[in-house]
């Protein structure tokens, strides 16, 4: 992709890019659906969605055995693939856009380790909240995840007023490594639900249907749109809280707002895949190298890109070793840290002239 | 617009306001002053909203300040940070853009086409407009300055408040931005409130000073009665002398640094002395502080190099002499702007010097004189019309060792001018045209350099000890010097 000159981006610049994202979304979904131990070609892919979406007949012959491939087991962990990585990319997105910090994300402040603890706790102690059911485990997770968040922000404060974001990433970095050693002990502790800890901590998208993208879908449209909603605060608050309460912006308010919205969009994907990692780090990095850091559009094109990306993330970790299935966090760091090094780079050669 | 009542609270122990109260009108140019933690910046962190007063109110066009909504307060007071850091790079227009927040209503705070007429408003004021494209990194520390006040100005704000504006600024730009915010202020557009660290600049610009101390306010009045050097003494706790600006009726204060000189060495002796038939020169080994009539390095200023140059009758204009005389003075390797230089048609051998040690001070005269265009003063009028053919011309150099106050120096002026008339009455020289008794040449030259160290001399009028001795020396030398002719 092209970088677009200086940022400068007239209407036509930005219709064309958000066309972009949504063909490169469109393909990485029909790659995804199409490509698995049994092949089905793209255009069968495409016949079977114009049917389903339609209800009109279609000039070839569908088989009914890859319709169902297709609807019950590809194209629900296609979705829920795309949910995880806008969910994690708009978040880091955000903490990033709060934190002033291009190194934040979910997964080095904690907030994912916090929201893991959440979840192993519910299946370690086989929790079921009343009214919740199905709900128990991301609720449980989002709830953890928010905590982490509040009490890393508040031992950073108490080490040091001004909030540096070392300090809070230092801090993350510490309460990370405590909340592991927490699940390590529960899983030390347990029988039965072993196997059933381990597959979940392990991070994947694999066997969990459609009931999975129904848990995770209403957190991914609150969480989102309260981010996009704000996303002009996060811009303010790129140039520090005073700055941005000069300006206008309600900064308490605002602050809880996005962490709440950010925590809801970790915990749940967390709830539902598990923790991978890097794509909060990455896919917003990337963005801002293409379009610059207005969190306007950095939000809505950091779900299309974050999406597509562990879509294919997803298919890679399926067919790479096939018949076996690699964790989907191990693709997200072989593809993640090489393409964050490079960004980070090339930044800075470019800064420095 | 603004006033602040009793106002006490701050953070921590070391940066708190005690009991602070005053006003700022619509339009003014309102100046905060102090030493480092006499809690300027905790002022304007409550000012502008951001610590709240644990006690005493801040009121805001009559409206308590903590009634007001975020985003109201925004459309009232804008502020300009000392500095605005972000890791992230928006461009120019996007970082202004965010100025029109608080005026912002739909939820995903598009920008309406009144919104962009306002940016490219202020990007124009600014001289931002060229850069509008170009990121926040990209710019130098006065350009990322003027970005943030095309922010502050895009708030549409009635007061502006600047925490130290003038940091990071080069002068050029130092004086565009206060003039632009002090026009503001006289079209009574804006209310200004600045922070400022160079007492200066602060006099030059505000209307009223609030001079800070220890929390409390310590005096709140016109910069030139807040810049008194009691005031500074108390506060900064440092002396410091005053001057004026030499175009507008301002108080400058400037700070003397602490000067190490030998007392005994003597620094007038004729070893110094150079006389050809063009010129006597005197060098000094240090500046001297000088007050003289001299067409060239005259006025008041520090001089090293003193020369009474001898110019023919044949007159040329002022600029061609000025230029012949810096030729002469790079032959003497004399850097012109080291030197003043008076100039005479007498024959330089028509001189006299002297010199004389006291326990106060050394002085040293050199007279140089001609009467040959002798005029009475009192009736100056008369010559208005006359051809001058004749030239004469009487400078009196007076070199003093010891620190004279600036009245003292023209009084040594005044002592010597009189000094002068009364050896012309007494060698009966006349007006020519008048027949009265002359008081002088036109193109006489009085010069008084001393070295500023040693003992003050609180005056010199003709009975004190420093006056008496010029007056009967400037004497004696004319009429000696006019004796010789």
């Amino acid at each position: 992709m092209k970088k677009l000159n200086a940022y400068e981006l007239t209407r036509t610049k930005l219709f064309l890019f958000y066309m972009l994202l949504t063909l490169v979304l469109a393909a990485s979904i029909i790659i995804g659906v199409s490509i698995g131990s049994v092949n089905i070609p793209v255009k069968e892919v495409v016949y079977i969605f114009w049917s389903e979406l339609t209800g009109r007949s279609v000039p070839i012959e569908i088989s009914e055995n890859h319709k169902n491939i297709i609807l019950s087991i590809r194209l629900p962990r296609v979705v829920l693939a795309g949910l995880v990585g806008a969910s994690l990319a708009i978040a880091g997105a955000a903490f990033q856009g709060l934190l002033r910090n291009p190194l934040a994300d979910p997964y080095t402040l904690g907030v994912s380790s916090g929201a893991s603890v959440g979840a192993v706790m519910t299946i370690f102690f086989q929790i079921a909240l009343p009214f919740f059911g199905n709900f128990t485990l991301p609720l449980l997770s989002i709830i953890f995840a928010f905590l982490t968040m509040l009490v890393v922000l508040f031992f950073a404060r108490l080490l040091d007023r001004s909030l540096r974001v070392e300090t809070i990433i230092l801090t993350g970095i510490v309460f990370s490594s405590f909340l592991g050693a927490l699940i390590s002990l529960m899983i030390a502790l347990t029988g039965e639900e072993l196997r059933q800890i381990i597959g979940w901590l392990l991070g994947s998208v694999s066997m969990r249907g459609w009931s999975y993208v129904l848990i995770i879908l209403p957190f991914f449209v609150t969480g989102s749109l309260l981010l996009m909603m704000n996303a002009n605060e996060l811009n303010v608050m790129a140039f520090g809280e005073e700055h941005a309460q000069h300006i206008g912006v309600a900064v308490k308010q605002k602050k809880l707002l996005i962490m709440i919205a950010g925590s809801i969009l970790t915990g749940a994907a967390v709830a539902v895949s598990g923790t991978i990692g890097f794509v909060g780090l990455v896919i917003p990095h990337f963005i801002r190298f293409l379009i610059g850091p207005n969190h306007v559009h950095l939000l809505p094109a950091s779900i299309f890109v974050g999406s597509s990306f562990l879509i294919i993330a997803d298919l890679c970790s399926r067919t790479v070793i096939s018949p076996a299935e690699l964790p989907i966090g191990v693709i997200t760091a072989l593809i993640g840290a090489p393409v964050f090094a490079l960004i980070m780079l090339r930044q800075n050669v470019k800064g420095r002239k | 617009m603004i006033q602040v009542e009793n106002v006490s609270g701050g953070y921590g122990e070391k940066f708190r306001m005690e009991n602070v109260s005053f006003r700022v009108e619509k339009g003014e140019f309102f100046g905060i002053i102090g030493p480092n933690g006499s809690g300027k910046t905790t002022l304007a962190k409550m000012l502008s909203g951001i610590i709240k007063p644990e006690r005493g109110d801040i009121f805001l066009k009559k409206r308590n300040i903590n009634d007001f909504r975020p985003k109201d307060l925004a459309k009232t007071i804008a502020v300009l940070p000392q500095i605005a850091e972000t890791s992230f790079r928006f461009t120019v227009r996007e970082t202004v853009a965010l100025g029109r927040y608080a005026h912002q209503t739909n939820i995903f705070s598009m920008l309406t086409k009144e919104d962009d007429a306002i940016i490219d408003d202020v990007l124009e004021y600014t001289h931002m407009k060229e850069y509008e494209h170009k990121t926040i990194d990209q710019l130098s520390g006065g350009e990322k300055q003027r970005v943030f006040l095309a922010q502050a100005l895009a708030q549409e704000p009635e007061v502006i408040i600047l925490d130290e504006p003038t940091n990071h600024l080069d002068l050029a730009f130092q004086k565009e931005l206060l003039d632009l915010l002090k026009g503001w202020t006289d079209e009574n557009k804006l209310t200004v409130i600045a922070i400022f660290h160079d007492l200066n600049i602060a006099s030059l610009y505000c209307d009223r000073l609030l001079l800070l101390h220890e929390g409390k306010v310590h005096v709140c009045d016109a910069p030139n009665k807040v810049l008194q050097q009691k005031h500074i003494l108390q506060v900064y706790g440092t002396e410091v002398e005053h001057h004026v600006h030499p175009e507008i009726p301002k108080l400058q204060v400037v700070l003397t640094p602490k000067q190490k000189m030998s007392q005994n060495e003597q620094l007038f002796t004729t070893d110094q002395l150079t006389f050809t038939d063009e010129y006597i020169s005197f060098r000094s080994p240090i500046p001297l502080k000088t007050l003289s009539s001299s067409r060239f390095g005259g006025g008041s200023g520090w001089f090293k190099h003193f020369v009474n140059r001898y110019v023919a009758k044949a007159f040329v204009s002022q600029n061609e002499l000025n230029k012949e005389t810096k030729q002469l003075l790079k032959r003497l390797g004399v850097e012109p702007m080291d030197a003043v230089v008076t100039y005479t048609s007498v024959d330089l051998k028509h001189r006299a010097l002297e010199q004389v040690q006291t326990d106060q001070f050394a002085l040293f005269v050199v007279v140089t004189a001609g009467v040959a265009h002798a005029v009475d003063a009192s009736l100056g009028e008369k010559h208005e019309q006359e051809e001058r053919t004749e030239v004469g011309t009487i400078n009196t150099w007076i070199f003093i060792d010891g620190k004279l106050k600036d009245y003292a120096f023209v009084e040594a002026i005044v002592t010597a001018t009189e000094a002068k008339a009364k050896a012309l009455q007494v060698e009966n020289v006349k007006d020519r045209l008048t027949k009265t008794i002359a008081t002088g040449n036109p193109t006489d030259n009085i010069l008084i350099a001393a070295t500023q160290r040693g003992n003050v001399i609180e005056t010199a009028n003709s009975t004190s000890p420093l006056g008496a001795k010029i007056g009967e020396i400037v004497y004696r030398l004319t009429q000696k010097a006019l004796k010789q002719h």
